[in-house]
């Protein structure tokens, strides 16, 4: 009895020493919870915004309303990108910061027309004029862009960049037997494909078409499944590269379907990032992956028009500008329909004034309030065409 | 002798076990809560001047209220962030930059592709806090975090 105590006193002790690294461990995983979904929204916010930026500043060479099309600038997706993060955790993006958090970015695809991943180079040390230990990616270039080695602009070490941009191409034969290509898109209402048939054209040249109808088994929905799998197989292959030394991480595939989990599919154009081994604010690295896509859709226009009725009555409507052929209505087919303005959304047409409305009687006008609140002068609103819209 | 010093370490470890424990748990699972629901306030934030593109004085107070509100002591400052574009005259390559500014006179007036940087910073620590972070490292330490969105 009386060596009882002291031998509870030692069990005790073991299971509080035994516990200490448990709760240490508890700890931490709570402090690693915060960080996890802090780098979740970090990662999407700055997502958000290369998206919103490499779309303001796409290369949009052709008619985007015939093609309902897109295309990112990767230059511009890629730096604003890398700012964002930047900011996201309190960093002034310089370039050394930016390349910073590119690195721990191990992949960013941008998917429109093509696909485009990211790689990383690294360049070998040399020494500058002026001494400075530097590396060629890093070079200063001069305004004339040649390379001038006596000035250093960066001196990283690795350089993040986007690979080159790969058009998605479906090959198939047309009615005639002859070879075709067709470039893919990963948006599943488009309209018009360019086709590109090999020496079909003056000369023997390729015959490069836009055309509304695709020929033999391609069909739209193909189109953009094909394309899709492109992206796949490019993105795991070069995950696989990565990650070829750490078995752990598997295959990543995109889906095409809303699964049964309620992953939304990749069908599409945005961007999508890969992160890992993220550790600025961490004891140790962020071990699981944070995933962000960002898509995009097509901006529905909206028309606004004032119609007469045989019987003299004015009305101001608006309705989607793909439920009224804008064309033959300013051709004046349409008799007492007058187009007014095509407007980006609903709020914007709805909230325009019409000031000069002379149809109307002055007490059938509104008189909003003004910025000081005083009542403006009379004036219409256009009122939405329902018998139109709920088509 | 010895009974004496086992019952003392029984009582103690019954302490530490059974009282002290349970109110570090409790209270690391407080703080991680709101932790948590200040990041959600900032995102909230966040979203609510991308889809708006304006910042009001109501909204920095409430934001500065809601932030303050669940058991943390907490500083917060809004920054806009200017976008600017330059192009390469020779390569005609297009180059996006944000600039911060502290001004609070600019938040009124943002424009579409500008950005919005919140910080958000942990005052008033308590020296019993300070105990857990700095000796016993039970204490994540002061919330401090930055986000930053686009606006538009």
């Amino acid at each position: 009895m009386r060596f009882l105590y002291p031998i509870a006193a030692l069990i005790a002790c073991i299971i509080f020493f035994m516990f200490l690294p448990l709760f240490a461990d508890y700890c931490d995983n709570i402090d690693m919870d915060f960080q996890q979904y802090k780098l979740d929204k970090s990662l999407e916010l700055s997502v958000r915004a290369a998206t919103f930026n490499g779309l303001a500043h796409g290369l949009v060479s052709f008619d985007r309303s015939e093609l309902k099309e897109v295309e990112f600038n990767t230059g511009v997706v890629l730096n604003t990108y890398a700012q964002f993060m930047a900011f996201n955790y309190n960093m002034i993006p310089t370039d050394h910061n930016k390349e910073l958090m590119l690195n721990r970015t191990v992949l960013m695809t941008i998917g429109a027309r093509g696909f485009s991943i990211t790689q990383n180079e690294y360049g070998e040390y040399y020494v500058a004029g002026n001494g400075t230990l530097s590396r060629p990616k890093g070079a200063f270039y001069r305004p004339d862009g040649t390379v001038d080695r006596t000035q250093v602009s960066a001196n990283t070490g690795s350089r993040t960049f986007m690979g080159v941009y790969t058009p998605f191409i479906v090959k198939d034969t047309d009615n005639d037997g002859r070879e075709v290509y067709v470039i893919g898109s990963l948006l599943p209402n488009v309209s018009a494909f360019t086709m590109i048939t090999p020496n079909a054209g003056a000369g023997g040249k390729p015959l490069v078409q836009v055309v509304t109808s695709l020929p033999g088994d391609i069909t739209p929905s193909r189109v953009q499944h094909e394309a899709l799998a492109q992206m796949t197989r490019a993105f795991t292959q070069a995950w696989y590269q990565l990650n070829n030394k750490n078995s752990e991480n598997g295959r990543l595939t995109f889906p095409n379907s809303i699964t049964n989990l309620g992953v939304s599919p990749v069908a599409d154009p945005g961007v999508l990032v890969l992160v890992d081994g993220f550790n600025l604010e961490t004891t140790r690295p962020l071990r699981s992956s944070a995933f962000t896509g960002y898509k995009v859709v097509a901006c529905r226009e909206i028309v606004a028009y004032t119609e007469t009725s045989p019987s003299g009555a004015v009305s101001h409507w608006y309705a989607y500008r793909d439920q009224i052929d804008v064309d033959k209505a300013l051709a004046g087919q349409f008799p007492g329909i007058q187009i007014d303005y095509i407007y980006p959304d609903m709020h914007t047409a709805a909230t325009v004034k019409i000031k000069n409305c002379t149809h109307h009687k002055h007490d059938e006008k509104c008189t909003c309030p003004d910025a000081n609140g005083n009542p403006s002068l009379p004036h219409c609103h256009y009122q939405p065409n329902l018998e139109v819209i709920m088509r | 002798m010895v009974d004496t010093i086992s019952k003392i370490l029984s009582i103690v470890l019954i302490f530490l076990m059974l009282v002290l424990a349970p109110l570090l748990i409790s209270y690391k699972i407080d703080d991680a809560v709101a932790r948590r629901e200040i990041l959600f306030e900032v995102t909230q934030f966040i979203d609510k001047v991308r889809d708006t593109q304006s910042v009001t004085d109501t909204d920095l107070d409430q934001f500065y209220q809601n932030c303050n509100s669940h058991g943390l002591t907490v500083d917060v400052r809004v920054r806009r962030l200017v976008k600017t574009v330059v192009i390469d005259p020779h390569t005609e390559e297009v180059t996006v930059e944000y600039t911060i500014n502290d001004d609070p006179a600019a938040l009124y007036n943002f424009n579409k592709g500008d950005g919005v940087q919140v910080v958000v910073e942990e005052i008033g620590i308590s020296p019993s806090r300070s105990f857990m972070y700095r000796v016993l490292g039970a204490d994540s330490g002061p919330l401090k975090f930055t986000l930053a969105g686009i606006v538009g």
